[in-house]
């Protein structure tokens, strides 16, 4: 499982730390230009939740982090003018030498508040917070004001028979002024003076006719005190207020507990999925997007990672391997993008986590259910225990989605649905194309959780799944495959029942458990052929984390797989990707074969995460594999290490920029297909495919928002299943194949602030295999040599968003047919078809291709729910781009086929 | 599901996705209804499946639609028809294992002429490679049409076919237009046999339906291998088999569709045939699949392919086609070859005329 375990002590943080900053704003007009004479004020910082009594065993010294320096952000010159006030909730993460390494908008005021408030945020400076005394990278909400006070308000003369009356607010147990408090004054008339506190958390009141006062202090997300003060002519009273957070407040995220361990992991934020332009606001398709992922073909939904074959990557949701990751034609994920909390995609040299598997991994983790309370929705954030919802409709599917606190204590709920209805367009096109529809396609995915979480554990029960299905009766066969014609079924289902739980056993030793129980479905039906797939598969993962000793961790689990399954083929023999064209399906007589039995899959791991200095890192990991179908195991040592050669600092004084090496190497391994083992279709005894994963890179800081990381990697794949005839005629499957898969992946980032994000990605590689010894070497179907993305968005104001993204990328490999004086085919007399005479396997390469893609978004506020609605334009310039060759009925003309043309989508989307 | 990622069902699934309109996809071809060069038109077995030991006969429809067809004295240009059943259980049962063999024929597995005949080796069955599939073996049969002269030539990885086709007097390559290869898997099982379909009624007359009324067909099987010149029906008044001519050559958006299909009786045991392999093999009741193809030499139809009896479903009535004329006047040979997905297949020729 992919989850960070969070240790004991950083749990204890999460419950028993106050964290409050609060510095108000400079004043936005020093030169004195402005018309309303606004004066510096500023506001609190967030807290979160209160200390509560943890378990002896439990405790460990934390110290919180503490602002030492404040930097004032000048008023947006716009909004003053405007008169305009607002409050910025940021999210900033610190590093263990206390500087804010970076300063994310959380909750968007807009009119330049934003912009202003995380520059300021990242000229922060803190002693940095520790955990018995070590410092530790924590990440706090920040809530940064910016309030206007009128020019005129000028104090009254003294009069002598007047005292003063001051004072300062903190937070309670710490010396953190608290910026912005509102403080209430009622005077003997019981007129009322309100003030806020300023930077240093100070509020003063002068010319108090002397006597008794009541104080009333206040801040959101604390506890508002009441106070009795005296003043006394002539003499200055000043008073202490500590204030203490309020019960429930904005989760305290801690993040950077967990450095990264592998050579390449990417992650994509909430705000980049949602924006990136051509992918509707998908969380997976975004993926796509990325370094090292090739563009799929046409409407495969299909991922291609480094070179290797789709079915080498694997995706795992909280753990559990499911079946498909996309809905038919790639059109959206399985998982909705708001159901997700993250996803980690490891494009090699992963972690001894994962096995069974050579290319890479995607790891997505469902979200808890948000149970905050917002008194305007999208801001603030300080309690819990409210419901929220969402529906959204595009030309897809709708979906809706329900979130909120159950009536037990520390337990919610989430639920949503989707479901397309693109049937409802496809089925009158497929109807005038000469089908008769039984079924038209539509899909439909669900997701429930309920979830009980403390300061200390979690635990999340969940059940999802997908389900895509189509059934048509094709009248009108195709003249070039005549098989492609009758009844025509698909269909792709899968649910899981997942239970989670993470916990702290103490200080140093964590525990995080996985047990899923699902169903996977798979059926294809075609005239006489057809393919059932039906496997209740259970998955089981538990992992122990142990902190041995300073500077050393220990992680070991178990990964379980026992699958019954039941399977059910019937189709002529497939061809192996670079075997001739074996002629019209129909001409074919199918084989079939029918098995029932169970998978039995273990696996065991251990990693050790080594830390010999503040700058290096070391990770070794050993995984033991065992199949009892294929009766073999498989040892995969692996090794990552990472240094910093300049860690990164945001000290004004001592400012740095991070650079840092890495690279690893390990062995990965990658079972045969079923097919290939089948006694029917393949060959019984096969062994797995082993790849060596080599990789180096570095990572650089270019600008605090600016990243580069550059990874070569090199794929060595020995025991590739392959096939050839024996001596009887018949074609057996074999360990023999090698190959290669050799790349350079770049990624030039500008991180998401508040009103940007954008990356340009590209990848260089070549992919080659060659089936056996003396055999030549040829390009995989899969190979890409360019993928070249830049994409970026860009918030206009007033909840207008644009973006564009641009990609061009290397052609797709094609296999050309053969050369006179050969026919280019021959006339199948069985089928009444032509099966091609094919040259050498993907030798050629189709046209480039390039596509723009752009989208618009635009969001209203409202007080209690937010609406919104995207325009997602794919390619823009309508390029026809080439997808495959195609030719005539008899393959002596050819053409191209083109991908999808200029296709608009829009989309709407309310939510509360 | 790897499977589905092999080319051939990539090429076929695009094609599909293109006809269906979901894609942006390329230029349309002709159809392979439109016949208008040297064409094979279907090859027949009389035993779909052999036995060991017997003797298959075969027979080929062709047609030469070319607009080269006619010599300058206004004489049909010679086709030269060879066969070639050198080729046994070639590996993994796949016609390119094939090639090294054809190379080696000898005179008795070769032939000339519209029909040849194959006798299947006695020794041909082996195991199957599926335990419940009964052993069997394959005979392939290698055919080509060849306006010129057919020349062997040595195999390349690039162009691996063992012969090709050669203009007589300049010697040029003949390319797809005048010349046509292909092959015949003959199925031999100790067992199993298979009809090819029946579109004849009790009289042995095959007959069609166009435009609502029915005429009898002009020949059905081998009678259409020696068919003289078909008669013009435009030359008989009020014959509804006359239909005016579309300047748009069969257009199938602008010119009018006229409704056409075989009168096939799908009862006859011989067109109701269950897929026996499957069934006995598998327990699994599948009917076998027909579907038909139709062709016109002068014209269009749409759609050139229709299904005639699914695996799951059964006979399908909804068989019919419709055919847009060709802008020129003149007789119109109309061909319907019926498959099934076992090795059988018949034909049926019909005449319509434009004027």
């Amino acid at each position: 499982m992919a989850r960070a375990p969070l240790s004991s002590p950083l749990w204890a943080l999460l419950v028993a730390s106050v964290v409050a900053v609060s510095y108000p704003a400079r004043a936005q007009d020093s030169d004195g230009r402005s018309d309303q004479g606004a004066v510096p004020s500023g506001i609190s910082g967030a807290v979160i939740k209160p200390p509560e009594p943890a378990p002896e065993a439990k405790k460990a010294v934390i110290v919180l982090p503490k602002l030492v320096h404040f930097e004032n952000a000048p008023y947006p010159p716009e909004a003053e003018k405007a008169g305009l006030e607002a409050q910025v909730m940021l999210k900033l993460s610190i590093d263990v030498e206390g500087n804010v390494s970076k300063a994310e908008v959380m909750e968007p005021a807009g009119n330049g508040f934003d912009e202003a408030a995380s520059a300021a945020a990242l000229k922060f400076k803190f002693e940095p917070a520790t955990r018995d005394g070590k410092p530790v990278a924590v990440a706090i909400p920040f809530r940064y004001s910016f309030t206007l006070t009128p020019k005129d308000n000028a104090p009254s003369p003294p009069a002598p028979t007047t005292g003063n009356l001051s004072g300062v607010v903190r937070i309670a147990g710490t010396d953190v002024p608290l910026v912005g408090a509102r403080v209430v004054v009622t005077l003997l008339s019981g007129e009322t003076h309100e003030l806020v506190t300023d930077a240093a958390g100070k509020w003063q009141l002068e010319a108090l006719p002397a006597g008794h006062y009541k104080v009333h202090v206040e801040a959101a997300g604390f506890v508002a005190v009441d106070q009795a003060e005296d003043v006394a002519a002539g003499e200055a009273t000043e008073a202490t207020y500590r204030l203490a957070p309020q019960s429930q407040g904005l989760e305290f995220t801690v993040q950077g507990e967990r450095p990264p361990r592998e050579v390449t992991r990417r992650t994509i934020e909430r705000r980049e999925i949602e924006r990136i332009p051509g992918t509707s606001g998908d969380a997976l398709r975004s993926l796509q997007n990325l370094p090292g992922v090739a563009r799929p073909p046409g409407l495969a939904g299909l991922l291609i990672v480094r070179g290797s074959a789709p079915m080498e990557t694997n995706t795992f949701i909280d753990g559990s391997l499911v079946p498909i990751i996309y809905h038919f034609g790639g059109l959206s994920s399985v998982v909705p993008t708001e159901m997700l909390d993250k996803i980690d995609f490891y494009p090699g040299n992963f972690s001894a986590r994962y096995g069974r598997v050579s290319g890479g991994i995607i790891d997505v983790g469902l979200k808890s259910p948000d149970t905050h309370c917002y008194a305007d929705y999208g801001k603030g954030s300080d309690k819990i225990g409210c419901f929220h919802g969402m529906a959204q409709v595009d030309l897809i599917d709708g979906r809706l989605m329900f979130q909120g606190p159950l009536p037990a204590k520390d337990w919610s709920f989430a639920v949503a649905g989707r479901r397309s209805w693109v049937d409802a367009w496809l089925k009158p096109v497929l109807e005038s194309a000469g089908t008769s529809v039984t079924a038209a396609p539509v899909y439909y995915d669900y997701q429930a959780i309920v979830e009980h979480k403390t300061h200390d554990s979690r635990f999340s029960a969940r059940f999802f799944g997908s389900d895509d299905t189509f059934k048509i009766i094709i009248t009108d066969p195709l003249a070039e495959e005549p098989a492609f014609g009758g009844t025509l079924s698909f269909g792709t289902s899968f649910y899981r029942a997942q239970a989670l739980y993470e916990t702290d056993l103490s200080s140093k030793v964590s525990s995080n458990s996985m047990l899923s129980l699902g169903k996977d479905k798979v059926g294809f039906a075609l005239g006489t052929f057809l393919f059932n797939l039906d496997t209740t598969p259970l998955y089981a993962r538990h992992e122990f984390g142990v902190k041995v000793a300073p500077g050393i961790k220990l992680d070991a689990g178990l990964d379980f797989l026992v699958a019954p399954y039941e399977v059910t083929v019937r189709f002529p023999p497939p061809p192996r990707p670079g075997e001739p064209d074996p002629g019209p399906f129909v001409s074919r007589p199918p084989q079939e074969t029918h098995q029932k039995s169970t998978a039995f899959r273990p696996g065991w791991y251990t990693e050790g995460e080594l830390q010999p200095t503040d700058r290096w890192r070391v990770i070794p990991g050993v995984r033991l594999d065992y199949a009892r179908d294929s009766n073999h195991a498989d040892f995969a040592p692996r090794i990552v290490t990472r240094y910093d050669v300049v860690k990164g600092s945001a000290d004004p004084e001592h400012p740095s920029l991070r650079t840092t090496l890495k690279g690893g190497a390990g062995y990965f391994y990658q079972p045969p297909q079923f097919q290939e083992t089948d006694p029917v279709f393949g060959t019984p005894g096969l062994r797995s495919q082993r790849t060596m994963h080599y990789s180096v890179g570095v990572e650089q800081e270019l600008t605090r928002h600016v990243d580069l990381s550059v990874e070569g990697f090199y794929k060595d794949i020995t025991g590739a299943v392959s096939r050839a005839p024996n001596a009887s005629g018949n074609y057996t499957y074999n360990n023999l194949g090698t190959g290669s898969v050799i790349g350079l992946e770049t990624l030039l980032k500008y991180k998401p602030d508040a009103r940007f994000f954008g990356w340009v990605a590209y990848t260089l590689s070549r992919s080659v295999r060659r089936d056996g010894p003396g055999q030549p070497e040829y390009l995989t179907q899969y190979d890409q040599t360019h993928n070249l993305i830049i994409l970026g968005s860009y918030r206009l104001g007033r909840g207008w968003e644009f973006g564009a993204r641009f990609r061009i990328v290397s052609g797709p490999l094609d296999t050309p047919l053969v050369q006179p004086p050969s026919l280019p085919a021959l006339y199948v007399a069985d089928a009444g078809a032509y099966a091609p005479l094919q040259g050498r396997a993907f030798s050629e390469r189709l046209p480039l291709f390039h596509q723009l893609d752009l989208r618009i978004d635009k969001r209203w506020q409202f007080r209690t729910w937010r609406f919104s609605s995207y325009l997602d334009v794919q390619n823009v310039y309508n390029n026809a781009a080439v997808e495959a060759t195609t030719y005539n009925y008899n393959f002596s003309k050819q053409s191209y086929e083109t991908g999808i043309p200029i296709i608009p989508s829009i989309g709407v989307r309310g939510e509360f | 599901m790897s499977y589905f990622a092999n080319p051939r069902f990539s090429r076929v699934a695009l094609a599909a996705l293109c006809g269906l309109a979901l894609l942006g996809c390329g230029p349309q071809f002709d159809p392979p209804s439109e016949l208008k060069s040297l064409r094979i038109l279907a090859v027949q077995k009389d035993e779909p499946y052999a036995k060991a030991g017997d003797t298959v006969n075969l027979s080929m429809l062709w047609q030469d639609a070319s607009p080269k067809h006619l010599d300058a004295q206004g004489n049909p240009r010679p086709i030269q028809i060879t066969w070639d059943s050198a080729c046994v259980n070639p590996p993994g049962d796949l016609y390119f294992g094939c090639f090294p063999q054809l190379a080696q024929a000898t005179l008795a597995q070769l032939g000339t002429g519209d029909q040849f005949s194959v006798t299947i080796p006695t020794d041909i069955i082996h195991a199957s490679g599926d335990p419940k599939q009964p052993p069997y073996g394959t005979a392939f049969v290698f055919f080509a049409a060849c306006a010129g002269t057919i020349t062997p030539v040595v195999p390349t990885e690039d162009s691996p076919l063992p012969f090709a086709c050669k203009d007589p007097n300049s010697g040029a390559l003949l390319g797809s237009e005048d010349f046509v290869a292909g092959y015949s898997t003959i199925y031999v099982f100790n067992d199993f046999t298979n009809s090819n379909p029946v579109l004849t009624d009790a009289s042995q007359q095959g007959h069609f339906t166009f435009q609502a009324q029915t005429f009898d067909a002009t020949c059905v099987d081998a009678s259409c291998l020696t068919l003289a010149s078909p008669t013009d029906p435009c030359a008989s008044p009020g014959d509804a088999r006359c239909v005016p001519i579309c300047a748009d050559d069969g257009d199938v958006q602008k010119c009018t569709g006229y409704d056409l299909k075989p009168v096939i009786d799908g009862t006859l045991p011989a067109n109701a045939e269950a897929d026996t392999a499957a069934e006995l093999d598998y327990g699994r009741a599948y009917d076998e699949e027909m579907w038909i193809d139709y062709y016109a030499d002068h014209g269009n139809f749409s759609p050139p392919v229709k299904l005639l009896r699914d695996a799951q479903t059964g006979f399908s009535a909804a068989y019919d086609t419709k055919f847009y004329a060709p802008k020129d006047a003149g007789p119109i040979q109309v061909w319907a070859v019926v498959h099934d997905n076992r090795g059988g297949v018949s034909w049926e020729g019909f005449t319509l005329g434009a004027k």
